[in-house]
């Protein structure tokens, strides 16, 4: 019984999906991140009925970005935590979703800065 | 009518065909000016009749009063790119401060207007959204009176006219022509003392003559790549700072203050804390936010021609064009100039040298001869979208040793070719698109093209050559030069949006103009958001850096003009 209920839970989001319900809908934020780490949907999106994107200084709540741009010093070429046109000041939410596959925005205009965006 | 109304026939054609064709508020903003201002100047609509006489009367439309975007030339579509700025409430507001002059936008026209201001005694601010003051491109230039005679003077203006197809305003191109010597010679020494390797280049890369008259230049040079002018504007920022200038960063100016008459007093701008803070100008705003190009609705309106044409800025949303439109202002009509090129993909010197061209797809496309920044008004399509290559053979040292621009010898070229390995100097080491090989066929791999498409271009061309005769595209004979001899080289270019240069309705101290031709008080705007300078389908390389050489000549003589007030 308990296989079951776990498959159907690792089913839900796709389920979720096909009825064309938005993921961050569901109970719990069906994604492998902030949702695996226990983070209920309000502490990122608040309370109110209408939910609205997450806003940068949200982030810098727990995630400290001069400390990022440290860690991301030698990634290649460039830091993208901390580059031209930014500094270390650049939306999280440009590249980093939560909801969706994040992306690398650097590609579109420098298209040898190939790494991976958690 | 106040005394100071200029009559249509009073106004030069440039000002007259502006407000004739341009977008504004026209009539309908002496009535709803109040909601506008976050000044709680809410005495509804008594007290602000002033301009409902005469022609402002007339034109007003029964629709705009309640909407809530801005509208086309005609009135007849509503424009959601410019949407009317919400009044924000007194309690939001953080806290107020005071200055003579604000500045909004830290480039290369609004920081060196900020330290103008505050050396001819003006305390001053600057907001500015980035984090840091911003700039692109390295070359800013000016004409040196010294060694330059009058009539050579006004040849160079008659140019820069017909450069901009005669739809430009000859006052501006003026002021440019008898003040960018002492304004670029002043951005130099102020950067420099803020740290910068900025140089003179003087006459250097500039054509030497003009009708046959000498020319003389001021070329500044902050350079070269990584370094650019955002960069030397950053050490411009440092002498600014030194001198009082008060930055404030990461803060977007939101909406500007305007009274009852229309007179622009400050401007709310909002914080990184999501607070706001008003900034009141005692003497005046400068408005200096740059262009829309990543405004995808605003481009697509004024500038269809770059829908497919990557951007090369970030975060120019022609936010200014939002706040001047509603204090009253005129946007230049549709049609703006825009500003295309690629100088690192290859070597910048090699861009205009006629060598074959192929399109995306491996195609000749033009008459080689046209030069790079016209060369996207052939490339506009989806599928191009700014691509093209510049094909040459082993023995381009001799072939074209007399072309325009300056050759780079092979060694040189592989500073250009991602394939090599090793440290790059002077270029954007991820822009460099340059390669080598040793058949057509492995060339054209290499520029993401059809090996047999390019191989019959080359084909033909090569056909061409040996006739001695462009019967495809009139190229002149001694341009026609075969491409034969391994190794291969190609650049594979992509023009992308540098900037676009139309902008604001001003007069000659770049005070914003209102549909009537008048002055707003209190609001000055120059850079690219400046109107009147340009004009054409494509910005001009005539002059190598007018566009920069125009920022910080304008934004000097802006800071000088609104201190002395």
């Amino acid at each position: 019984m308990r296989k079951v209920i776990m498959s159907f839970l690792k089913a839900a989001p796709l389920v979720l999906a096909l009825l064309g319900v938005a993921a961050f809908a569901a109970p719990k934020a069906p994604a492998t991140r902030h949702a695996g780490h226990g983070l209920e949907c309000a502490q990122c999106h608040g309370t109110a009925k209408k939910k609205a994107p997450v806003e940068m200084a949200k982030c810098l709540e727990c995630h400290d970005n001069q400390e990022l741009a440290t860690k991301t010093a030698k990634l290649g070429a460039r830091n993208p935590h901390d580059n031209r046109h930014y500094g270390v000041w650049g939306d999280c939410n440009m590249c980093h979703h939560e909801h969706k596959a994040s992306e690398n925005r650097c590609l579109g205009c420098h298209p040898r800065f190939t790494f991976k965006v958690p | 009518m106040s005394k100071k109304d200029k009559t249509p026939e009073e106004m030069d054609a440039y000002t007259r065909d502006v407000i004739d064709r341009g977008l504004s508020r026209r009539g309908f903003l002496g009535r709803t000016a109040a909601g506008l201002a976050g000044l709680g100047v809410l005495g509804g609509l008594n007290g602000l009749n002033a301009k409902e006489t005469g022609g402002a009367s007339r034109k007003a439309e029964a629709g705009s009063l309640a909407g809530e975007f801005g509208k086309s030339s005609d009135g007849g579509a509503t424009l959601s790119f410019l949407p009317k700025p919400k009044a924000i409430p007194e309690k939001d507001i953080k806290e107020t401060l005071t200055f003579d002059v604000v500045v909004i936008g830290a480039g290369a026209s609004g920081v060196p207007a900020a330290l103008s201001a505050r050396e001819n005694g003006a305390s001053v601010a600057v907001v500015q959204k980035a984090p840091f003051a911003l700039a692109q491109g390295n070359t800013g230039s000016g004409l040196d009176l010294a060694g330059t005679d009058k009539a050579a003077v006004e040849a160079m203006v008659g140019r820069l006219i017909a450069d901009s197809n005669h739809r430009c305003n000859p006052k501006l191109i003026r002021q440019w022509a008898y003040h960018s010597g002492e304004a670029v010679k002043w951005v130099i020494d102020r950067a420099k003392q803020g740290g910068s390797p900025v140089v003179n280049q003087g006459n250097g890369p500039q054509m030497k003559t003009i009708n046959g008259y000498p020319l003389n230049w001021v070329t500044s040079f902050f350079g070269p790549k990584p370094y650019t002018t955002g960069e030397g504007m950053r050490h411009l920022a440092v002498t600014a700072e030194k001198a009082g200038v008060k930055f404030f960063y990461r803060m977007p100016a939101v909406q500007l203050v305007q009274n009852r008459a229309g007179q622009v007093l400050g401007v709310i701008a909002k914080g990184p804390d999501g607070k706001y803070t008003r900034f009141m100008a005692k003497k005046g705003v400068i408005l200096a936010t740059g262009d829309y190009q990543n405004n995808k609705a605003m481009s697509d309106y004024f500038i269809p021609d770059i829908r497919n044409f990557e951007r090369k800025q970030m975060e120019k949303t022609g936010d200014g064009f939002v706040m001047a439109y509603w204090a009253g202002g005129v946007i230049e009509p549709i049609g703006h100039t825009k500003m295309l090129h690629d100088f690192d993909a290859g070597p910048a010197t090699m861009c205009d040298m006629p060598f074959l061209a192929v399109d995306r797809g491996g195609r000749r496309f033009v008459n080689e001869t046209v030069e790079m920044s016209l060369l996207n008004n052939y490339l506009k399509d989806a599928k191009n979208a700014g691509h093209y290559s510049q094909i040459f053979d082993a023995d381009y040292m001799t072939a074209a040793a007399n072309w325009p621009g300056r050759l780079v010898p092979p060694e040189g070229l592989k500073n250009y070719m991602p394939e090599e390995p090793g440290p790059k100097k002077g270029v954007f080491e991820s822009q460099v698109n340059t390669y080598k090989a040793d058949t057509i066929e492995e060339l054209a791999k290499k520029l993401e093209i059809e090996p047999a498409v390019l191989a019959a271009t080359v084909k033909r061309y090569n056909e061409l050559c040996a006739k001695g005769k462009d019967e495809d595209f009139g190229k002149p004979g001694d341009k026609m030069v075969p491409v034969l001899k391994a190794p291969f080289y190609g650049i594979h270019r992509r023009v992308r949006v540098s900037a676009i240069c139309s902008g604001m309705l001003v007069d000659e101290n770049h005070q914003a103009l209102n549909a009537e031709g008048q002055p707003i008080k209190g609001l000055f705007i120059v850079g690219n958001l400046g109107g009147g300078f340009y004009g054409g389908v494509d910005y001009p390389l005539t002059v190598f850096g007018l566009s920069l050489g125009r920022c910080y000549t304008f934004g000097y003589l802006v800071g000088r003009h609104v201190a002395k007030l």
